[in-house]
């Protein structure tokens, strides 16, 4: 346990030193959103705008109204949604590019750390940063598409696991959210997930770690890891994912909070101001989570 | 002496003009039985067959002698996969071509009158028999008919056939095709997008299944006997119908409620027997609300059978019965059980008792259905949200028509028969939807209760009768005294839409004082669509002041000036949302200050949502 939590204490450290990320990580979130976004704020804009109806939709969702809306934007939606999937193949490319920067500057810094050498402030670190993006590119990029069968893998885990369940317990209406049944169900299968979400995450610090390896020995070193450190590794995973659910009950406790509180158009900036500041906490936590990982994985290494 | 002769023949005449449409003419009560049935049925649950003997009479109301008679022998549409039916229907090739889904009727023998054997004249071409008789049958005649007659169930595909040990028994026998005014036959093959037609009478019918089923029947039960083999025969009298239906299983749990003097039966299965008492205060609501709407429900049963009755569940209605298969959403979230048993029993009066076409004008029972089933939501539910209300997903009946006709709007006009849709989408669109809308419209213009007295007398007048589009327009104008055949010849006849637009507003000063005014104020509106309707306008002006004008919607453009004491604020064609038709509602307004918090709104929140699904994808 000592471990565990000294690792998370390194990891937040170690991210703090290294800031300029969590700026990096949510203005590409943020520049990717705009992108993203921009053709449906024309559409709005043009139905919306000077829509005397429309001023309803302030107090909640009105499917009228947005019922012509699809279907007056029918074929622009059509060739927007074909872009969206598009732009979103190219977002989840650009992001493998920039995620080898993340873990190589978060390994230097455990590295630096553990030897106790201060930072380097003539150092360029995103010179620094984007070195790391291109020397790792292509080892995240094998990872990724490893990473596509081991999903499958789990999906079949927990296709077994849910028909031995249902044949044990009996079955259960999907609507039935409060019932045991079902929460075991979906905490198990979040559980199968998220255990393969987290080797993924250690094969790209073995990845960083055993840089001159052959691929396939960054691999086994990445299971043999997993297999041989479950309790710590999976401890680690689940303790930051109960941070990242008090982040977000804040979120929602906020975003309730100031409901009926302010006038409309304020509230919609404060509204928008606090999904934003969530937005970079949640930047930040991702990438304590990686540092928070890296530091454990060189603890246990030792 | 001579006086008396002259007089004879007149007199007979009139005395004949009186008895004629007497002997014919529908009794206030009760429907004239024109095609009535008494058939003796054996259900064999091993086989999936029945082997039944059938005896038809027929009165000739039309005004012509007729030589052949037709009938349907719906079953047949399951015996190939090359039937019109199956080749219409959308399910793939693979199913059609499985033969569990086979099924057909085979006539054994028909006999004519008492005793003239009639087997090797009959015609049958796929689910049409045609008897041509040994001599014409005259108007007011009557001829009666034997046929002896098996039919081989097909596992449940469309409406009839069984699953598992469940048997849903509709369209199985051979059943007369409406004969017309002026003597043509109206019959036409049991087609994918179509339903049913067929004059009224009365049902005798005895079932003989395994003693260990339940049957549910339309009518009602008038005899019951154990049969040394283990089985048992019910008796069931159905009067004043157009069909009879049954249904089967030794799984059926039998739940009874009375309501309104109507005996309510709910055949359901173990598995929904907590749903009962909803599933009965929903029918129970439906009848009593339908009844003080429309008028009195005649029939002293109702039955309500949770089954199978298609691959992908469904409803289906008949007179006096109708089946559900019960979702199983939280049903204060999704009220889909609701919604389909409203619209399956508002069929017991659109199409049971007014009984319409439903292959040639399907909207005159589909889309009534649609429109009571749209209303009684909403007083059972409230306006808003009463079909869905889940998290923060709010929708109503009303916005699933919308949808569905959205999703089709310009492809078919509504009348038209019902296999020469371009598809089922387009069909659902036209005769669901769009007709639906159409009788909302009208609604919204007429008023509450000058709707309610339109719908009270169209019952009235043709329960029991086979009305037509042209009849119920003739009523709309009649009764409300107003002209209404354009809308209705547009929407019913036409493809095209309704689309009213605010184009533009300004307002200028006259004497170049921009401050003080006055101003000369302008608003132009567009009729986008093919739909002319007269509409209201409201001019909202900055400083509080509200102008109503109209406009006739004749031209595709229409220009309102005037000089008013301050700017405009905004301009709203159709205020009250009476165009229920209207095909983008958010063109129908315009304000001279942008929206601009509804759009940061919209914008931040799309934002957030989008980061939120970039963090997920590369959080792989």
């Amino acid at each position: 346990m000592s471990h565990i939590l000294s690792s998370i204490t390194e990891g937040v450290r170690n991210v703090w030193t290294a800031k300029f990320l969590i700026g990096l990580m949510f203005v590409f979130k943020l520049i990717s959103s705009l992108v993203l976004v921009f053709p449906l704020y024309l559409m709005f804009s043009s139905s919306f705008g000077a829509n005397v109806k429309a001023s309803n939709l302030l107090s909640g969702f009105n499917p009228s109204l947005f019922l012509d809306f699809v279907y007056h934007w029918r074929q622009t939606l059509s060739i927007y949604f074909f872009m969206l999937i598009l732009a979103g193949g190219i977002i989840i490319a650009v992001y493998l590019f920039l995620s080898g920067g993340y873990w190589g500057v978060l390994r230097d810094h455990v590295k630096m750390r553990k030897l106790d050498i201060p930072p380097n402030p003539q150092e360029n670190m995103l010179e620094k940063y984007f070195g790391y993006c291109g020397k790792y590119f292509a080892g995240m990029l094998k990872i990724s598409l490893l990473m596509v069968p081991l999903y499958l893998f789990a999906l079949l885990i927990v296709l077994i696991f849910t028909f031995i369940f249902g044949s044990v317990t009996g079955k259960v209406n999907i609507w039935e959210v409060n019932s045991w049944r079902m929460i075991v169900r979906i905490v198990i299968i979040l559980f199968i997930f998220l255990w393969f979400k987290m080797t993924g995450d250690y094969m790209r610090i073995s990845l960083v770690e055993n840089q001159e390896e052959p691929f396939w020995i960054v691999i086994r070193r990445a299971f043999r890891f997993v297999l041989t450190n479950v309790s710590a590794a999976l401890s680690l995973y689940y303790i930051l994912g109960l941070i990242w659910l008090i982040i977000f009950l804040m979120y929602l406790g906020a975003s309730k909070l100031i409901q009926g509180m302010l006038p409309v158009g304020i509230l919609v900036l404060v509204t928008f101001i606090i999904q934003q500041i969530y937005a970079v906490l949640v930047s930040f936590y991702r990438l304590v989570y990686y540092s928070s990982q890296l530091s454990l994985y060189d603890r246990m290494e030792r | 002496m001579r006086l008396f002769p002259r007089l004879l023949l007149p007199v007979f005449l009139l005395s004949l003009s009186l008895v004629v449409p007497t002997f014919c003419k529908t009794e206030d009560q009760h429907a004239f039985p024109i095609a009535s049935y008494r058939i003796e049925v054996a259900l064999d649950t091993l086989g999936k067959k029945l082997k039944g003997d059938e005896y038809i009479t027929f009165v000739n109301t039309s005004t012509r002698s007729i030589d052949t008679l037709y009938l349907h022998l719906y079953p047949n549409a399951f015996r190939s996969d090359t039937t019109t039916l199956m080749r219409e229907s959308m399910f793939p090739d693979r199913i059609k071509r499985e033969e569990k889904y086979r099924g057909w009727v085979e006539i054994e023998r028909v006999t004519l009158g008492s005793d003239l054997d009639w087997s090797d004249r009959k015609i049958v071409q796929e689910t049409i028999m045609k008897l041509p008789l040994p001599q014409p049958l005259s108007p007011t005649e009557t001829i009666k008919v034997e046929i002896k007659f098996s039919v081989k169930l097909p596992r449940v595909f469309m409406r009839m056939g069984y699953y598992n040990r469940d048997d849903m028994i509709g369209q199985w026998f051979p059943k007369m095709a409406v004969l017309q005014k002026d003597g043509r036959w109206n019959a036409n093959q049991y087609h994918a997008n179509s339903e049913f037609f067929a004059d009224f009478g009365t049902y005798d019918v005895s079932i003989t299944v395994p003693v260990e089923y339940v049957v549910g029947a339309s009518g009602y039960l008038t005899d019951e006997w154990k049969n040394v083999d283990s089985s048992k025969t019910l008796v069931f009298r159905a009067e004043d119908v157009h069909d009879f239906v049954w249904v089967a299983s030794p799984d059926f749990l039998v739940y009874k409620r009375m309501v309104d003097g109507i005996e309510v039966n709910f055949l359901c299965k173990q598995e929904h027997a907590k749903e009962v008492e909803r599933i009965l205060d929903e029918v129970e609501f439906a009848l009593k609300y339908y009844n003080s709407s429309y008028g009195a429900y005649p029939y002293r049963n109702f039955i309500i059978a949770d089954v199978k009755i298609g691959l992908g569940g469904g409803a289906m209605e008949y007179p006096g019965f109708i089946t559900i298969s019960l979702f199983n959403f939280p049903p204060d979230k999704i009220r889909l059980d609701a919604m389909v048993i409203y619209h399956e029993i508002s069929h017991q009066w659109w199409y049971g008792m007014v009984a319409s076409n439903e292959f040639e004008e399907a909207w005159l029972d589909e889309g009534f259905a649609t429109y009571s089933e749209n209303r009684i939501m909403e007083k059972r539910f409230g306006l808003k949200a009463n079909l869905v209300n889940l998290w923060r997903i709010n929708f109503s009946d009303d916005n699933l028509t919308k949808l569905s006709y959205l999703l089709d709007p310009q492809s078919d006009p509504v009348v038209k028969n019902s296999w020469e849709f371009m598809d089922y989408l387009s069909y659902r669109a036209c005769v669901y939807s769009k007709a639906s809308l159409l009788l909302e419209t009208l609604g919204n213009y007429l008023g509450q209760d000058r709707m309610s007295e339109l719908l009270r007398k169209y019952f009235q007048r043709y329960k029991f009768k086979h009305p037509t589009t042209q009849d119920f327009i003739r009523l709309t104008n009649e009764t409300t005294g107003e002209d209404f055949t354009t809308l209705f010849e547009q929407v019913l006849f036409g493809t095209g839409i309704c689309d009213y637009e605010v184009v533009s507003i300004k307002s200028e000063p006259k004497k170049g004082n921009q401050a003080k005014g006055p101003f000369q104020t302008e608003v132009m509106l567009k009729r986008l669509g093919e739909v002319v309707m007269p509409v209201d306008i409201l001019i909202v002006l900055e400083d509080g002041e509200k102008i109503k004008q109209n406009w006739d919607g004749k031209e595709r453009w229409h220009r309102i000036e005037m000089v008013t004491n301050s700017r405009i604020k905004f301009a709203i064609v159709d205020p009250e949302d009476k165009l229920a038709l209207d095909i983008n509602v958010n063109n129908n307004s315009l304000t001279s200050e942008a929206e601009d918090s509804v759009i940061l709104k919209l914008f931040t929140q799309s934002l957030f949502w989008f980061e939120g699904l970039v963090h997920f994808i590369t959080s792989y």
